[in-house]
């Protein structure tokens, strides 16, 4: 067997501390951590810091059309020991790829509502009113809303209320599918999950093709015609995914990891996947090439009902349950070069 | 043993607290309570902490930090009524965070 030496004509370093500026492809034992090391190029995505939402929020929709320099959030659930609480927002905030400000406000407070659009043309629609039962979430909403960077004004209302949708497209041309139409902690007992798909032409929600399965808290991308929908509850967290082409779906690759209420970015065959819960909150994030799902750099922190925004390539994330204000930003990779440990025996 | 990770509590002031370039560089995981989780042993790792102005914490006291927050969330959880508990997906019993050395 050939040795490391007559390999590469060398010896590997023997050292107490990394070395501060390694190059790629150079190995060292550090003798301190006990561990062998290497330098390698970083094929996946990154998550980086962003601005901090102003109000810690979970249960909060974004311009899911909108970009990672120039995103609108709004509504969300606001605080809670346990989580969720019923004091829901009816805040906006604008996103200038460095820091957020107050937009227009909501006239029906929410959370866990559906968001599409961009900055300057986003829609709300849906979600989960103030204070129910105990103080936790209450009504179930119809209401939509139209932004236009500066105020809201009415839309058509869902033909039935719901939230925890799957929500893509913009202002005018949106898709929604999934959710529940009641709320379980008024209504006491099981979610009643839908599989209904409505889409909206800027003045009415008409049906579309149904989902495959009853699902809540489901992830999008794409548009009205060419979207996505994956993982979700069903009840428990599922992988599935399907592709939607404006009339019916049909199942793409499943998602590494089965989870709900995950941010969802991109199109149809270019998705971004990430966060969401299992129950616990998850980092995990994948990308979808339109065939099957792969990892990519996992978020710093976990989270989901975060809103979202971006490409697969370039999303944003921002705030998410548990209640946080942290915003991050996905840049997809190769990213440059990482040290790495040897594993294994 | 070698320990793989070290802790410390610094507050995430937003853009620029975790740049591309670092991210690129090394993993670092947030945590409630604004404990920061990266590489030990790692320069790049150090110098990140100097950066952020972070207080460098044991595993030990990363981990109560964290279970300062985490246990009375689970304490509310308990006192709930019984039909307020379990309502998934939306609120199940708050997890317990472990830490590794």
């Amino acid at each position: 067997m050939s040795t490391y030496y007559q390999i590469f004509g060398g010896k590997i370093n023997v050292v107490s501390s990394d070395p501060s500026n390694p190059i790629e492809g150079q190995v060292w034992f550090n003798t301190t951590s006990e561990t062998l090391k290497y330098r390698s190029i970083n094929l996946l995505g990154t998550w980086s810091s962003g601005g901090n939402l102003a109000t810690s929020r979970g249960g909060v929709a974004g311009s899911s059309n909108g970009t990672q320099t120039t995103a609108a959030a709004f509504g969300g659930n606001i605080g809670g020991s346990p989580p969720p609480s019923g004091v829901v927002s009816t805040a906006t905030e604008e996103y200038d790829g460095t820091s957020w400000t107050s937009g227009g406000s909501l006239s029906t407070a929410r959370s866990y509502l559906g968001g599409a659009g961009t900055q300057t043309s986003a829609l709300a629609f849906g979600g989960l009113g103030p204070q129910g039962q105990t103080g936790s979430p209450g009504t179930v909403r119809t209401e939509t809303e139209e932004y236009n960077g500066t105020s809201w004004t009415s839309g058509g209302p869902l033909g039935t209320a719901k939230y925890g949708v799957g929500s893509c497209g913009t202002q005018t041309v949106a898709l929604s599918f999934g959710g529940a139409s009641t709320n379980p902690f008024i209504n006491l007992g099981p979610n009643t999950i839908s599989n209904v798909t409505q889409e909206y032409d800027g003045t009415t929600w008409t049906a579309g093709g149904n989902y495959p399965t009853t699902i809540l808290g489901v992830a999008a991308a794409g548009t009205q015609t060419s979207a996505l929908g994956f993982g979700g509850f069903a009840p428990g967290a599922q992988n599935i995914t399907n592709e939607y082409n404006g009339t019916s779906w049909t199942a793409g690759g499943n998602l590494g990891t089965a989870r709900y209420y995950l941010g969802g970015a991109g199109t149809q065959t270019s998705a971004l996947g990430f966060g969401g819960f299992a129950p616990g909150a998850l980092t995990a994030t994948e990308a979808y090439n339109g065939t099957s799902w792969s990892t990519e750099g996992s978020m710093t922190t976990g989270r989901g009902s975060t809103a979202t925004s971006g490409t697969q390539t370039a999303a944003l994330a921002a705030g998410g349950a548990p209640q946080t204000a942290v915003t991050e930003e996905f840049t997809g990779g190769p990213s440059g070069a990482i040290t790495r440990t040897v594993t294994g025996t | 043993m070698a320990k793989n990770y070290q802790y410390c509590v610094a507050e995430c002031w937003g853009s620029g607290f975790i740049t591309h370039e670092e991210a690129c560089k090394f993993r670092i995981s947030g945590f409630p309570g604004n404990v920061w989780q990266v590489p030990a042993y790692n320069a790049e790792a150090d110098a990140w902490i100097t950066k952020v102005s972070g207080e460098k914490k044991t595993v030990q006291e990363a981990q109560a930090i964290l279970n300062a927050i985490i246990k009375p969330q689970q304490a509310a959880w308990d006192a709930l009524p019984e039909d307020q508990k379990n309502i998934p997906p939306l609120r199940s019993r708050p997890t317990d965070i472990v830490l590794p050395e």
